[in-house]
């Protein structure tokens, strides 16, 4: 009994602690910019020229290495916490939140994980990314090509697949360095926004790291969330088009909405056309759920995307010239042609930007073609994005419903 | 080595010495200044032995009683034994002669009289409150029964208050325990076989037992292991009990210990066996099992799903017992990733400024919970305030302040406090804090890894564990599927028909629905 239990004991003191580390010694990354250095000096002098960041920090910020030169900037954000146990004094709470709630570090390098690493040699924290909740990447980092930089990400087994990925007008640093006005972390705020997408489609959500993993070992091109910021607010305003793992162009808001409506990923969002009744008016459609379904038709090795879009919502607003009566039973029928004229108009030229314009399929059609006419895929595989995805032709029928008129008539 | 052997060789005999009693095998002699004499002798003439010499009837015979004053209802001496025995029973004594037969016969009022003759008898009903009563002439006397019962009244249980159901609780005094159960039982099958217990001081235990329904294996197995037993004189029914269960040195409970007549009618109905001993307040009973000890009385008097959703949340006060400090410290040293984002920022910014790690803060807190408990036990009542006051403002709110522990450690400390009481049974509650430190330990050491191991070592010793024969986890596992209705959760009570299968009782049947008369006019 007394040889059992004293290698037990054994086992438990011997081989215990190895990992321990006590929560407030760890510092949780909150968010990642990754910038490209040396930061294009044109732009940033024309833009803010006192803002560049004194020698004496740059010298703290620039690693030795052993291969190679600098190439990224990497910033990370650690929240700042203050002991919450002492009462707040009255200043801090009430003072508008001046002084940031987070310390954004820059190291410059050229890899991911080193730089990380060198990130320890100036904070006494340990940094723990399982709390990683946003990946800003510049756009001149995205046209360079995401695989590079994200691949520490997908690697390293402390990160989680639901970490968002944002692309950023400009610089990357810039984005996490606002200071919200409602949440704590810039991060929070940024990871948080996609929530809204059931009622705003000009948001692109569900691009976390495990999709784009997904999407780019299957070579298939997609869009990724754009993060533009001030210096309080941060806005998603449209997304960037990526083909392979390199930015092509950048996608505006609208087109976005009609590539997510395209996707069948619209949850919900707002169309607006000019009345057909009145000069001038507008009207507009709260979008409340819609289905896409496409059918790829070939004929004589030519593709025709059938798109067929169902779209139902409630009339939202009637906007100028006077009071909309609803009743007029024609009203009605006449507003859902408007509105599927719209919604059709849009997609159809979205898809031809795509086609004409960046030559990259973010419908991501390649995987219905490849599912519903593999005996075809096999044989225009290698040339779909370049030719045949832009000489595919497109038939889009939309068919919208008005379910409910709101509350006054 | 030497001296050892010898001290040991000193011990060994003085049981014999105390067996061998130097009076057990003397007999009654027909005279009573002997025999009163002598048993004063036996008692080492005892300041309350008193014993008092009479005429029989209005003749010369003489008498005497003897009984221990502090022991025997001397309101009863008086009316049943010396008022007839020297006034009345004088106007019916016409014959002039009278043998022990007449005076037992027609002479003494008293209810319950015995022949003796040997003073081991005496010895022990004189001990108990008895009055022996010996006659010139005769060489047998009687020892009648004339127990005083002073003591408690019956009055509320302390330890297992519930909020339906009766509000008695057994008293010290085995009579009035032994009525509190037939009271409920009014089955002639209801079985109390008194024994006594201890070598030196003997002490009445009864077995209390359902004929007909309690497993007659069960029952002389009990009754085997504690004929077994040969002991000073046992000052509790848990404690002799304590000893003849299967695992003496397990922490948890191998039996029930309780203070409500209810529960143990309850349990007898089942199938199960109680004991109880003179001057203990509370009943032991065996076999009993771990999802037993989680019932409580209040279950049975509320809808069964209500009673369920009770019972299942008192399972989780028993995990919350046990494992929450453990848990926390395991994730905030090992695993902060899996708590969600925000809680962590707010577990790690409690815990800015606090000197110790996770761990240390926790057993500092752990064990003031329980010097607290343990002092609110102890102190008297009037000054019992003062520790909730103490323990819950002061140490509470100053530790905080002072920044000694962080404010997240008291929330986890007071719900594990809270989750203690919610244990009925209270040796239970007992074993679960005690777990609290080794479970500690391994979070300390193994994160939860540890802990999920400590919980796999816990679990596979609960299921090693039998009281008195019958696995501890029971009905938890699939032997016996029927008994899941009163298990962790209660069944409606249509559904519970048959007794426990796990207590292998002899009549099944507990509940069946009668045919309702149809013609009934």
């Amino acid at each position: 009994m007394a040889v059992p239990s004293i290698l037990l004991l054994c086992i438990i003191f011997l081989s215990g602690c190895w990992d321990q580390m006590n929560i407030e010694q760890r510092g949780f990354v909150l968010g990642v910019a990754i910038d490209a250095y040396p930061p294009a000096p044109a732009k940033e002098e024309g833009k803010k020229p006192g803002e560049t960041p004194p020698e004496e920090e740059m010298e703290l910020e620039i690693m030795e290495t052993h291969t190679g030169k600098p190439l990224y900037a990497l910033t990370v954000q650690l929240p700042i916490l203050r002991k919450s146990s002492q009462p707040s004094e009255g200043g801090t709470s009430g003072g508008g939140g001046q002084d940031s709630n987070t310390w954004d570090i820059t190291q410059i390098g050229n890899s991911i994980y080193s730089m990380n690493r060198e990130l320890l040699s100036r904070t006494s924290l340990a940094l723990y990314y399982e709390h990683l909740q946003v990946i800003v990447l510049s756009d001149r980092i995205a046209r360079q090509g995401i695989a590079d930089v994200l691949d520490f990400f997908t690697r390293d087994p402390e990160m989680r697949r639901r970490v968002r990925v944002f692309i950023s007008k400009g610089e990357a640093k810039s984005v996490l360095d606002v200071t919200p006005r409602v949440e704590e972390y810039a991060s929070m705020y940024l990871s948080k926004m996609p929530i809204n997408a059931t009622r705003n489609s000009r948001m692109v959500h569900q691009t976390d790291l495990g999709e784009i993993i997904i999407a780019m070992h299957n070579d298939f091109s997609f869009i990724l969330p754009v993060a533009q910021s001030t210096k309080d607010e941060i806005k998603i305003s449209g997304a960037a088009a990526i083909k392979g793992d390199k930015m092509v162009g950048w996608v505006s808001e609208l087109e976005t909405e009609a590539v997510k409506m395209i996707q069948n990923r619209y949850l919900g969002g707002v169309v607006t056309v000019s009345s057909p009744e009145k000069e001038g008016a507008i009207e507009v459609l709260e979008v409340t759920k819609a289905k896409t379904k496409i059918t790829p038709l070939i004929k004589n090795d030519e593709i025709t995307m059938r798109i067929k879009i169902m779209a139902a919502g409630n009339y939202a607003e009637h906007v100028q010239k006077g009071v909309q009566n609803t009743r007029v039973d024609t009203l009605i029928a006449r507003l859902q042609q408007e509105f599927e004229k719209e919604i059709a108009k849009n997609c159809a030229a979205t898809i031809e930007k795509f086609q004409s314009e960046y030559k990259t399929d973010v419908f991501q059609f390649c995987q219905i073609l490849q599912a519903e006419e593999p005996a075809y895929w096999e044989k225009i595989s290698g040339d779909w994005e370049d030719h045949v995805f832009p000489g595919m032709n497109v038939e889009i029928e939309v068919d919208v419903t008005i379910n409910l008129t709101g509350s006054t008539r | 080595m030497g001296i050892l052997k010898k001290l040991f060789k000193q011990k060994q005999k003085t049981p014999e010495q105390f067996n061998s009693h130097a009076w057990s095998h003397l007999m009654l002699s027909g005279d009573i200044r002997d025999n009163i004499s002598r048993l004063n002798e036996i008692m080492n003439h005892s300041s309350d032995l008193k014993s008092r010499e009479f005429n029989l009837a209005g003749s010369s015979r003489r008498a005497a009683i003897l009984f221990v004053s502090t022991l025997a209802n001397e309101d009863m001496i008086q009316e049943h034994i010396l008022k007839p025995l020297i006034m009345e029973s004088a106007v019916f004594n016409t014959r002039g002669s009278m043998d022990l037969n007449d005076i037992r016969n027609s002479m003494l009022s008293a209810d319950s009289i015995q022949i003796v003759e040997s003073f081991d008898d005496i010895v022990l009903g004189v001990m108990a409150g008895d009055t022996i009563l010996t006659i010139q002439g005769y060489d047998k006397g009687i020892l009648i029964h004339t127990r005083g019962n002073q003591g408690r009244t019956v009055g509320e249980p302390a330890t297992e208050p519930s909020v339906k159901g009766p509000q008695e609780a057994f008293v010290e005094i085995l009579k009035i325990n032994i009525g509190l159960i037939r009271r409920r039982l009014l089955d002639p099958n209801l079985c109390f076989e008194m024994h006594k217990m201890g070598r030196r001081a003997k002490a009445d235990y009864v077995i209390a037992y359902m004929k007909g329904i309690a497993n007659k294996e069960l029952v002389s197995e009990i009754k085997n292991r504690l004929s077994v037993l040969d002991v000073d004189g046992q000052a509790t029914t848990a404690q002799m009990m304590r000893m003849i269960v299967d695992r003496p040195n397990s922490i948890f409970p191998l039996i029930q210990v309780t203070e409500r007549p209810d529960k143990v009618v309850s349990a007898l109905s089942e199938g199960r066996v109680a004991i109880l001993m003179n001057g203990n307040p509370e009943a032991v009973i065996a076999p009993t099992t771990l999802p037993i000890l989680m019932h409580s009385s209040d279950d049975y008097f509320e809808n069964w799903m209500i009673a369920s959703v009770i019972r299942l949340s008192r399972m989780v006060g028993v995990f919350v017992t046990a494992l929450f400090p453990a848990l926390y410290i395991a994730v905030t040293a090992f695993h902060p990733d899996m708590l969600p984002i925000n809680l962590v920022l707010s577990i790690t910014s409690s815990r800015m400024g606090v000197p110790f790690p996770a761990y240390v803060e926790a057993l500092l807190m752990v064990f003031t919970l329980e010097l607290l408990q343990e002092a609110g036990i102890r102190l008297p009542r009037v000054v019992g305030q003062t520790v909730s006051i103490v323990g819950g403002l002061v140490i509470g709110q100053a530790a905080v302040s002072a920044g000694i522990v962080s404010p997240l450690m008291v929330i986890i400390t007071s719900i594990t406090a809270v989750a203690s009481f919610t244990v009925p049974d209270y040796s239970l509650g007992l074993a679960l804090r005690f777990l609290r430190v080794p479970f500690m330990i391994l979070a300390v050491t193994l994160g939860s890894f540890g802990v999920a191991m400590g919980m796999l070592a816990g679990l596979t010793y609960l299921a090693s564990l039998k009281s008195f024969g019958l696995s501890y986890l029971e009905p938890i596992g699939t032997r016996y599927p029927s008994d899941w209705k009163d298990g962790m959760i209660r069944g409606s009570l249509w559904s519970m028909k048959k007794r426990p299968k796990e207590l292998n009782p002899e009549d099944p049947i507990r509940l069946s629905k009668r045919k309702r008369e149809k013609n009934r006019e």
